[in-house]
């Protein structure tokens, strides 16, 4: 039983609404108030009746797609902010939208070239970007027009192929290493070959560098060597090959950081700085024409440039 | 909604708060007749009622993401409509301007049935006396009995309490009751 004339108007509201009492049912369920709601009942349901007041149909008709047409993207989620970037029609895209899209253009690019180029570059023999690195160094190489360039980039790429052969080393990938010091071999070979000609000092100062990067790593990577006799011996051979195309390239070293193996059968650089190995198939020949000479610009040592 | 639950209208929400247009132009055609009135009310022009439900509904738009939360609900879409409406009203008599809309005026000028231009006179004069009541039964009497918004709605939109939003309808009922009254004696 309802306490105050609001909860009994409350009621008779309810029940109107849902048609299951009409006025008279109301005021005969609330004796109390019947004065009261007899008056007000009957202006509620006018009251209800304006619930027919509605739009022109003017407006109405098609207000919706009208609507859907005005509204602007405003998305909710940042994934749906990044993927809208993309869907409309570049042509329709004002000054404020092409910002976005050239931004995330540009973020896309950087990402892939950077991270791309990145994945390439880390690659060593045997992964599977490592033939893509290759490549590029090919056509790297191809397109450079300029001399001096080309003998940067081979120092360049001998260097990596060094690194390479000793971080295989270091995870135990000895057939790896090995082909990677053989690629190293083989690109110091046609520095020799290739590299007659004056140059610049910044361009030797840096062949110098090279050098003596390469230099030590060979150490280190003499230091690595495996322990199985075979694949030592096969590194051996490749080490002396390496050094002695250095000490053919730069002269043979102040304190022989690339010397043979004192306690291999390199022996100690002192005791044979060039030395040429009897394995090594390009051992350095005192007329071989692809020797250090003396118009050779690139030696570290004054005496052999 | 006609034929649609809470639960419909709900993923209707979570769609349209994703960035599904049609999803909220279903809302909009769902909630247009409700808006328009509670404006037209407050406004007495039909056609800047029409613009502003309209901005009411682009406005909603792009404050949806504001009201829609991470569980993939809305606290109280239909409140939130109305509140934005009655802002958007404030403003207009803010910067009030004269509006002459011509198209109207050739619309009403169309000859319409006898009953139904009884009818309409009938909602016109109603619809003056509820002008005449205060600004708080006003809208008391639009949103719960023409809109036919719960008590909790009510208090949710004009920000009081359930309890006290019944004591207001009543006193609104009786003073429209006080002014017809008035008019009726006056018209004797």
């Amino acid at each position: 039983m309802p306490e105050t004339i609001e909860e009994a108007l409350e009621i008779c509201i309810e029940k109107i609404n849902e048609k299951s009492s009409t006025i008279e049912d109301c005021l005969a369920g609330f004796p109390q108030y019947e004065d009261e709601l007899r008056e007000m009942l009957p202006l509620l349901l006018a009251v209800k009746s304006l619930d027919q007041i509605k739009p022109s149909a003017q407006f109405s008709w098609q207000a919706t797609n009208r609507l859907v047409e005005k509204l602007p993207y405003t998305p909710v989620t940042i994934w749906d902010r990044f993927r809208h970037i993309f869907r409309r029609s570049p042509y329709l895209l004002n000054r404020s939208n092409k910002m976005p899209q050239i931004v995330v253009s540009i973020i896309i690019a950087l990402s892939l070239l950077l991270g791309g180029s990145f994945a390439v570059e880390a690659s060593g023999p045997g992964d599977f970007l490592y033939q893509l690195d290759r490549g590029i160094e090919q056509v790297r190489l191809q397109w450079t027009t300029n001399s001096e360039k080309a003998l940067t980039l081979r120092f360049q790429n001998a260097s990596e192929r060094l690194e390479e052969a000793y971080k295989k080393l270091q995870q135990g990938d000895t057939e790896n290493a090995l082909k990677a010091l053989q690629e190293y071999n083989k690109v110091l070979d046609q520095i020799r070959i290739n590299e007659r000609q004056q140059v610049r000092e910044e361009t030797r100062t840096m062949t110098q560098d090279e050098g003596a990067q390469q230099a030590g790593t060979l150490l280190r990577i003499r230091e690595s060597q495996p322990e199985d006799a075979q694949a030592r011996s096969a590194f051996q051979k490749e080490l002396q090959r390496a050094n002695m195309g250095l000490e053919q390239l730069f002269g043979p070293p102040d304190g022989a950081p690339f010397g043979p193996g004192s306690e291999d059968a390199q022996g100690p650089v002192e005791e044979a700085p060039q030395g040429p190995n009897e394995d090594a198939p390009e051992g350095p020949a005192e007329d071989a024409p692809q020797g250090p000479s003396e118009e050779s610009p690139n030696g570290p040592n004054k005496g052999k440039p | 909604m006609e034929n649609t639950t809470e639960d419909s209208q709900e993923k209707l929400l979570l769609l349209a708060a994703h960035g599904d247009k049609h999803a909220f132009g279903m809302l909009y055609s769902h909630y247009l007749d409700e808006i328009y009135r509670f404006v037209y009310f407050k406004i007495s022009d039909e056609q800047i009622a029409e613009d502003i439900t309209e901005e009411t509904f682009l406005r909603t738009w792009n404050s949806l993401s504001k009201i829609y939360k991470k569980d993939g609900k809305v606290d109280n879409f239909r409140a939130w409509l109305y509140r934005v409406a009655n802002n958007l009203v404030i403003d207009h008599y803010r910067k009030k301007k004269p509006v002459l809309n011509l198209d109207r005026t050739w619309i009403k000028k169309q000859p319409l049935p006898e009953d139904l231009v009884l009818k309409e006179e009938l909602s016109n004069q109603l619809v003056r006396l509820i002008k005449r009541l205060e600004p708080i039964h006003q809208e008391i009497i639009i949103l719960r009995l023409v809109n036919d918004l719960s008590h909790k709605e009510v208090a949710d939109v004009m920000n009081i309490s359930e309890g006290y939003s019944r004591v207001l309808l009543y006193r609104a009922l009786k003073q429209l009751k006080d002014i017809l009254e008035m008019k009726e004696g006056k018209d004797a």
